[in-house]
């Protein structure tokens, strides 16, 4: 089964999509601080990374320009609170296979994690 | 030539003159034509009296003797007939009865003295003159009837000054000390047909000629000096000037002797010497003596003047426009004692002077304002100086033709003695209009002088006061935008931490039916458990509904921070999308379901050229300003102030747009049609002025929605337009460019 890296601030919403995407069946590793969760990315090989835009320390944006620096065929998910064109039009160009909204639904994110998975 | 004939001369061109000035100034005023004949009398009279004096022939002499004594018969009766019209007295029966006994009398002295010799006896060499005459037997008869008709008109203009006021009395004095030197010193001209040499012989006729600049000055200077001022200023010249001149000459002909003991040839130096050093200080005793001697006479106007200056100083200090004008009218009535004053200030919206402070007069609604075009005002502006309400009489009366008499009713109706301007730089702000001084004294120069100062520096501190106001609100505008822009700031990181929130509890909840429940249904299938069941299904439609508020939540958020997260600069906007996250937001403010609010734009609509967030802010305040004017209409409906229709629908607020082609530029026309309240004329023309609003208490408003719409518009480069009836409703319409530089 895939190793998901998550990296989030906002701890209780980490708990919850580690719990969801374990009962899929999925390794998960978390991290809620940038900083770490870069270091978390370059350390493992995860299959796929979700990552949150804004976060304290390292921004979402910079992880996803040096872990791809790092690793170019990294799968990476954006997770954001606001769907701000500018920051959007950046994660895609940096590499990033989709940009989703929160607050996200199972259903929605559970596609969204195969799909990223399946590529 | 002989200084007799010489003044004589002298007096009857100065008197030709004047009495020709003053008949070209007015020729079909009767005062003005009575005038006129009167001087023309006594230049004849001075011109034969010089004359005869100087006469070559006996003859000549003899002729030009008789001839003038029938002007000298008659110059007391026209003096009498002026003084009459100038008074307006000619109806009066007694005084009629004079005149024509004077006249008839004076017919009969004339008639006398050209026949015979009963009056003019004959002329002889005498007093070194070639010819003079010798008065006849009823000579003194003459003499007497001049000096007597003479004084009775003296009289009648002494009886007219003590009964009259103001700039009358003073024009009544001057014609009457003007007379009475001319009438004094001519007379001395009687002195040498008895042998008399006395002074004023023979110079009495520049009496006369005083008498003459006097008039002329009278005539000419519509405000007249003060006559106690004015004839102690000649007093005090006259004394100077005899000391300056006289002096030096007095050393050059009596001194001559004993000056040339001491300096021989040189004698000359001494009195020119003295003539350079009185010459030079002449004028500076000459303003010396005059103030000390002013001051005396003016003490107590001086004195309130000298207050008016102070206060005027202080007025700068007052902040507030009401205070400022309160204080105005009661420095001007109770410390100047006037008996009422009102200021009058420029209103920019309605183009017109309102009374915004009186005091002491009672109001009528025709005085509470006047007009930018009215009479007064324009009279105000043209001489950008004080009306002074009795020279607007005189000359209203002295004039037949109409133009001044509208500007006198005006003057009237405000019962003012004087109107003062105020003016800061170019442009009249407003007037003070004052009534009568309690002692009943003119105004006279210094004292509108000193109101002009007064009424300038009241501008001056008006104009800090609005300058004030003007600043405070524009604090409250900044205030009010920094509070904005740090609620946008504070929007971002709270709208993340309630997404975050949110995106928990969608999780959770649907990690619940995932994990939790779908088990639990397994279980009640299988051992067909049909109450679990139920329980089971229950629960998780309870979870269904918790994901699905979540959800929603987040589309809330998303738009507030859409909202706040504000786009800079223009590019290609949709409009439709536009559209959309307005009404979006503006369900946040609004009950939309109270009204019926159709969204007629097609989601195809191309592009326009502009900004997202103002856009939004646009169509917010529109569609805000419609959904108020629907609720402003109900309420009206309920007060009975609008009729109340049978069968009521919703208000409406229609949106629609459409591309429109003009002078070959393409614009998007943006609609927006209410069935509210609507607007009067006077309330159309406020609409854009920032802080303006209808809106009652209930409905809360700035006053800066339409104000900043209108900006925003022009900054597209676009334009508004609007159409509005009271009680039917209004429609927007905004040309939008859609593209760059597309100026319309």
């Amino acid at each position: 089964m895939s190793l998901i890296v998550l990296v989030d601030d906002e701890e209780e919403l980490v708990r919850e999509l580690k719990q969801m995407l374990e009962i899929q069946g999925h390794t998960v590793a978390t991290a809620t601080e940038g900083n770490e969760g870069l270091a978390l990315i370059l350390k493992t090989r995860p299959d796929l990374v979700i990552l949150d835009l804004k976060m304290p320390g390292l921004s979402g944006l910079k992880i996803l320009e040096q872990a791809k620096q790092h690793d170019p065929g990294l799968k990476v998910l954006m997770l954001t609170g606001y769907l701000d064109e500018d920051s959007q039009k950046q994660a895609l160009q940096l590499g990033a296979l989709a940009v989703l909204g929160k607050p996200i639904g199972f259903e929605e994110f559970e596609k969204a994690v195969q799909t990223a998975l399946k590529r | 030539m002989n200084p007799f004939a010489l003044s004589a001369y002298v007096t009857s061109l100065a008197t030709t003159l004047i009495g020709l000035f003053v008949y070209l100034k007015r020729p079909a005023s009767e005062v003005n034509r009575s005038f006129f004949i009167y001087s023309g009398t006594i230049a004849l009279w001075a011109l034969l009296t010089a004359s005869h004096s100087i006469a070559g022939s006996e003859w000549l002499s003899l002729y030009c003797a008789r001839l003038m004594h029938v002007a000298v018969a008659l110059i007391p009766v026209l003096f009498f007939h002026f003084v009459l019209i100038l008074l307006e007295s000619e109806n009066e029966s007694r005084l009629r009865l004079i005149l024509h006994t004077g006249y008839a009398m004076a017919v009969a002295l004339g008639l006398g003295c050209v026949s015979g010799d009963l009056f003019v006896h004959r002329v002889r060499p005498k007093l070194g003159y070639q010819y003079f005459m010798d008065g006849g037997m009823f000579y003194p008869l003459l003499i007497a009837f001049f000096t007597l008709f003479s004084l009775i008109g003296l009289l009648l203009l002494l009886k007219a000054i003590r009964g009259s006021k103001g700039l009358r009395k003073v024009q009544l004095q001057y014609l009457f000390w003007g007379s009475l030197i001319g009438y004094g010193f001519g007379s001395s001209n009687f002195f040498p047909v008895y042998g008399v040499t006395v002074f004023p012989y023979p110079y009495g006729s520049f009496g006369i000629t005083a008498y003459v600049l006097i008039m002329a000055y009278a005539v000419i200077r519509h405000r007249l000096l003060d006559i106690n001022i004015a004839m102690t200023r000649t007093g005090i010249f006259i004394l100077v000037y005899l000391v300056i001149l006289g002096l030096p000459f007095g050393l050059g002909i009596w001194g001559r002797l004993w000056l040339q003991n001491f300096f021989g040839e040189w004698w000359w130096v001494f009195p020119q010497v003295v003539c350079a050093v009185t010459a030079g200080i002449g004028p500076f005793l000459y303003i010396g003596l005059q103030q000390k001697a002013e001051e005396a006479l003016l003490k107590h106007q001086r004195r309130y003047q000298h207050t008016l200056l102070q206060a005027s100083r202080g007025m700068t200090l007052v902040k507030d426009l009401d205070h400022l004008l309160k204080l105005t009218v009661y420095i001007l009535t109770r410390t100047i004692r006037i008996s009422h004053a009102s200021v009058y200030i420029f209103n920019e919206r309605e183009k017109a002077y309102q009374q915004r402070k009186s005091r002491l007069l009672v109001a009528s609604s025709e005085i509470l304002q006047f007009a930018e075009d009215a009479p007064l005002v324009s009279c105000l502006k043209g001489i950008h100086a004080p009306v002074i309400a009795e020279e607007i009489r005189l000359r209203a009366s002295l004039e037949k033709e109409g133009s001044i008499a509208p500007l006198r009713e005006a003057l009237e109706r405000l019962k003012a003695a004087v109107v003062v301007p105020s003016f800061i730089r170019d442009q009249m702000i407003g007037f003070l209009v004052l009534g009568e001084k309690r002692s009943g004294q003119i105004y006279t120069e210094d004292d509108l002088n000193t109101l002009s100062t007064l009424a300038n520096q009241a501008a001056l501190a008006f104009e800090n006061c609005e300058f004030i106001k003007k600043v405070e609100q524009t604090q409250l505008q900044l205030f009010q935008a920094a509070k904005m822009a740090d609620l946008g700031t504070m929007a971002s990181g709270i709208g993340h931490q309630i997404n975050n929130r949110l995106a928990v509890i969608k999780m959770a909840a649907e990690s619940i039916v995932r994990a939790e429940l779908a088990p639990i249904l397994e279980v009640a299938g299988q051992t067909k458990n049909e109450k679990l069941r139920e329980l089971a299904v229950k629960t998780r439609q309870s979870l269904e509904r918790i994901s699905a508020s979540a959800t929603k939540g987040g589309e809330v958020v998303r738009a507030l921070l859409d909202f706040s997260h504000l786009s800079e600069g223009f590019q290609e906007t949709s409009l439709p999308k536009a559209l959309e996250q307005s009404i979006r937001l503006l369900e946040f403010k609004k009950e939309l379901r109270d009204i019926d609010l159709q969204n007629l734009v097609p989601p195809d609509l191309p592009p326009i050229w502009g900004n997202f967030t103002q856009l939004e802010e646009i169509m917010i305040n529109l569609l805000d300003n419609g959904y108020d004017a629907i609720k402003m209409k109900e309420e009206a409906r309920e007060r009975g102030e609008l009729p109340k229709p049978p069968n009521s629908s919703k208000g409406r607020v229609t949106v629609s747009a459409q591309p429109l082609q003009r002078d070959g530029k393409s614009f998007i026309e943006l609609t927006v049609k209410d069935t509210g309240i609507g607007m009067t004329p006077e309330t159309q023309k406020e609409i854009f002025v920032p802080f303006f609003t209808l809106k009652a208490t209930s409905i809360k408003g700035t006053g800066l929605g339409l104000y900043v719409i209108k900006q925003m518009v022009l900054a597209h480069q676009g334009e508004l337009f609007f159409e509005s009836e009271y009680g039917k409703g209004t429609t927007f319409r905004i040309l939008f460019p859609t593209r760059k530089g597309n100026t319309p």
